[in-house]
């Protein structure tokens, strides 16, 4: 049973990322780009922690600490599949939509729990090879394993992902707990949790540096301290760099252990917790007097209201607005230092378009417009059958995207041109040109999803997150600001002064914002009503 | 008020609506029947402008459907089989977007907003999101919404689902009220009974072609609609009660 089980997950997670909505079968093409976004996510994180694990492994050999390099191998692990796989396990296993079909058949409770914590595994080991095969490479070209060890390795990157998934299912657990008691909250509770994770991972990848020289500098020290505090990852490594039998399966109990007893205790809770109904105080409607809007206003408040009711949704679409306000306050903060740079003679020519450059990339992370079609899913059916023009419903997405990114940008302007003290003429571009950019990310996320709708999805969060239109999005906005700066620095920084290049460049974008509107007037209105 | 002229809907080869053709008149509740996958759903999607067709014509009050869409869905409203409204709404904020959509007045809404709302008992839950109403709950408030703007024809895909019996009689009452004023209703049902009663005029659908329709009376004849369906359904003659 538990087998059938995991093999139904797992067609459905194949479907869901290869089969696309309205064509029989995979889609070849998507599944190229998604083999293209695995690659480049895989050799980016490779890349980066074999540099890390590089930097550290001859220190610490030097030091006679070789084993504190898988112990810190292991924490990486723990802490990227535990921030990667949180609310997925949340969700995988209380929000499941099967749930209640699944409890009503002649099935044990524990099976239904291990088939969705297998998808859940899975995540995990993708994001575990990201550190585990640099950490392999390097140590085994520079140290060398013995056959023995290897074979404990194997089973390290085997078992460690169940030590992280107990501590994640414990976590979902609380999660579950607390979201059935205070319901109402839950979207600004899973925003504050994310981005409170996220600030912890930006911090720690901007810290990590300092950090590195901080571990070369006090390994021993903090070597010590593993050894006597976190005994289970002391153990491991010493099983990895000395094949020491006993503390492998120190470690495995140790590892085992946990995810044992959490499966247990879930399996046993898990019918309570996945059809507990959250409380809701009733709310008793007192009528009072209406307001009429126009149809349009109409039209983006629900579009506004529909964005703002899921947390996930928001967070996955529109990251750069938040990041625009944490960047407007590091800015204030950070103003001296940001100040002292504005002030060298060699930098000011270049001040306005680096400043427009950062607001345009800190806010290239805001793809609502490329999830707003596919995200009607079943009600689509709404304004199908209302008396509205095609035009006015893809305007209000429109103005949605607008209304809600442009005032984060601007913030983020306001602030680099109160730090940097630039002219009047270079104010209104710092504040005119990242307008325009959103402007163009906003046309084109929804060109792009009117092309690729995507109404099968059980979930909201796969069109935000898994939709062929907001990858695409993604990966061009982001690109756009590095394609800017690179086409100058590479090909025309001696033919071109930097102010008639940003001018250029500004009229690009006004000429792609017109082009790309009027492709939304005419073949998108088409398209949109052949849906 | 509407005319179905040899509609035909196709996914891919397989024809889901096979030329049909339907006339209804004002006054008149218009059942439509048939077994499941017959072409009941797609006839009324695409007579309400959801789903675009391949041949044919779809009149509503004298306008086509293909070059007037607008002008049709602002006298018609439709309630689909399975009412999945915006969930991220409240009760009485969806009513205030389907009255702001077809622009009724403060006044208007607030006074059907309360007759409807106390008559199928949903007044006191219009606060709640609807993401907390039961399946019944929401199929009232989508029968609330397509009534605020007093539409002239109302489609109606298995308008019964999912209602208790109190709000099921009101509904035929309301339906019959309705078309009594002048309005039409077309509306698709596998509850022969009601249909029997309730419905002026009936049509049987049958993969996709139409294999009866006329006055209820007529295409029943001395026998109950159950009898009359069954025969026809193993019957592959089509028949006219005209």
């Amino acid at each position: 049973m538990l087998m059938t089980l995991i093999k139904i997950r797992l067609q459905g997670i194949l479907l869901r990322q290869t089969k696309s909505s309205k064509k029989k079968g995979n889609s070849i093409g998507k599944l190229i780009l998604l083999g293209l976004l695995f690659v480049y996510v895989g050799v980016v994180f490779i890349g980066m922690f074999g540099m890390l694990f590089y930097s550290l492994i001859e220190p610490f050999a030097m030091m006679g600490i070789e084993w504190l390099y898988f112990a810190l191998m292991a924490l990486f692990i723990i802490l990227l599949c535990f921030i990667g796989s949180i609310f997925l396990t949340h969700h995988e296993i209380y929000e499941a939509k099967d749930n209640e079909l699944l409890l009503a058949m002649p099935i044990k409770n524990s099976d239904i729990l291990l088939s969705r914590v297998f998808t859940i595994l899975i995540l995990n080991y993708v994001y575990e090879s990201l550190i585990a095969i640099p950490a392999f490479y390097v140590y085994i070209t520079n140290v060398g394993m013995t056959m023995i060890e290897i074979f404990m390795f194997i089973i390290v990157v085997l078992t460690l992902p169940l030590f992280v998934l107990a501590l994640s299912c414990l976590f979902s657990w609380i999660l579950a707990h607390v979201l059935v008691k205070i319901h109402r909250f839950k979207t600004v509770i899973s925003i504050v949790l994310f981005v409170g994770f996220f600030g912890l991972y930006m911090y720690a990848v901007n810290s990590l540096q300092t950090y590195l020289v901080w571990l070369v500098e006090n390994g021993k020290s903090i070597a010590e301290a593993i050894e006597k505090t976190v005994f289970p990852l002391y153990h491991l490594s010493i099983a990895l760099t000395k094949g020491n039998i006993g503390s492998f399966v120190i470690y495995l109990i140790c590892a085992l252990l946990p995810f044992i007893i959490v499966i247990y205790l879930l399996s046993m809770n898990f019918t309570k917790m996945a059809t507990s109904k959250p409380k809701m105080k009733k709310v008793i409607y007192k009528a009072k007097p209406m307001k009429q809007n126009t149809m349009f206003k109409a039209l983006v408040i629900r579009e506004i209201k529909h964005f703002t009711s899921n947390a996930m949704v928001m967070l996955n679409g529109a990251m750069g607005i938040i990041l625009c306000i944490i960047a407007a306050g590091a800015v204030l903060i950070y103003q001296d230092e940001i100040q002292m740079i504005a002030s060298i003679p060699q930098i000011q020519e270049y001040m306005t378009p680096v400043l427009c450059l950062m607001v345009i990339a800190v806010s290239s992370l805001n793809m609502i417009s490329a999830s707003s079609i596919s995200l009607e899913g079943d009600r689509f059916w709404i304004i199908k059958s209302l008396p509205i023009t095609t035009q006015d419903i893809l305007n209000s997405k429109l103005a949605m995207h607008a209304f809600l990114c442009i005032p984060g940008g601007l913030i983020l302007s306001v602030a680099l041109i109160y730090v940097t003290g630039i002219g009047m003429i270079d104010s209104l571009l710092v504040l005119v040109v990242p307008i325009l950019f959103t402007l163009l990310i906003d046309f084109l996320g929804l060109l792009l999803n009117l092309w690729k709708p995507k109404f099968d999805w059980v979930n909201e969060t796969v069109c935000v997150k898994q939709s062929l239109p907001v990858v695409l999005t993604m990966f061009i906005s982001m690109g756009l600001a590095v394609v800017i700066a690179m086409v100058y620095g590479l090909w025309l920084v001696d033919i071109l002064s930097i102010t008639a290049y940003m001018y250029s460049v500004i009229m690009i974008v006004i000429i792609l914002d017109v082009v790309l509107y009027q492709t939304i007037q005419t073949w998108g209105i088409q398209q949109f009503e052949h849906i | 008020m509407l005319k179905i002229e040899h509609l035909t809907k196709k996914y891919d080869q397989f024809k889901a609506v096979d030329d049909l053709s339907l006339h209804i008149e004002r006054g008149h509740i218009y059942g439509f029947i048939g077994h499941n996958g017959a072409g009941k759903t797609t006839t009324l999607k695409a007579v309400a402008g959801i789903m675009p067709f391949d041949e044919g014509e779809i009149i509503i009050d004298g306008k086509s459907m293909k070059t007037h869409a607008l002008e049709c869905k602002k006298i018609m409203a439709y309630i689909p089989d399975n009412p999945d409204l915006y969930e991220y709404l409240t009760g009485i904020q969806y009513l205030n977007f389907i009255a702001d959509v077809y622009q009724v007045s403060k006044e208007e809404r607030e006074k059907r907003i309360s007759q409807y709302g106390d008559m199928f008992d949903l007044t006191s839950d219009l606060a709640q999101p609807i993401s907390a109403y039961s399946h019944g709950m929401k199929q009232k408030l989508a029968i609330i919404s397509a009534f605020i703007h007093q539409p002239q024809l109302i489609l109606m895909d298995e308008p019964f689902v999912g209602l208790d019996p109190k709000a099921s009689h009101l509904l035929k009452q309301i339906m019959r009220d309705h078309c009594d004023r002048g309005g039409a209703i077309f509306f698709s049902t596998h509850v022969l009974e009601v249909a029997e009663k309730l419905c002026d005029r009936i049509a049987i659908i049958k993969q996709g072609k139409l294999i009866v329709s006329g006055k209820t009376q007529d295409v029943i004849g001395d026998e109950s609609l159950e009898d009359v369906f069954l025969e026809l359904e193993d019957d592959d003659n089509v028949n006219d009660a005209h």
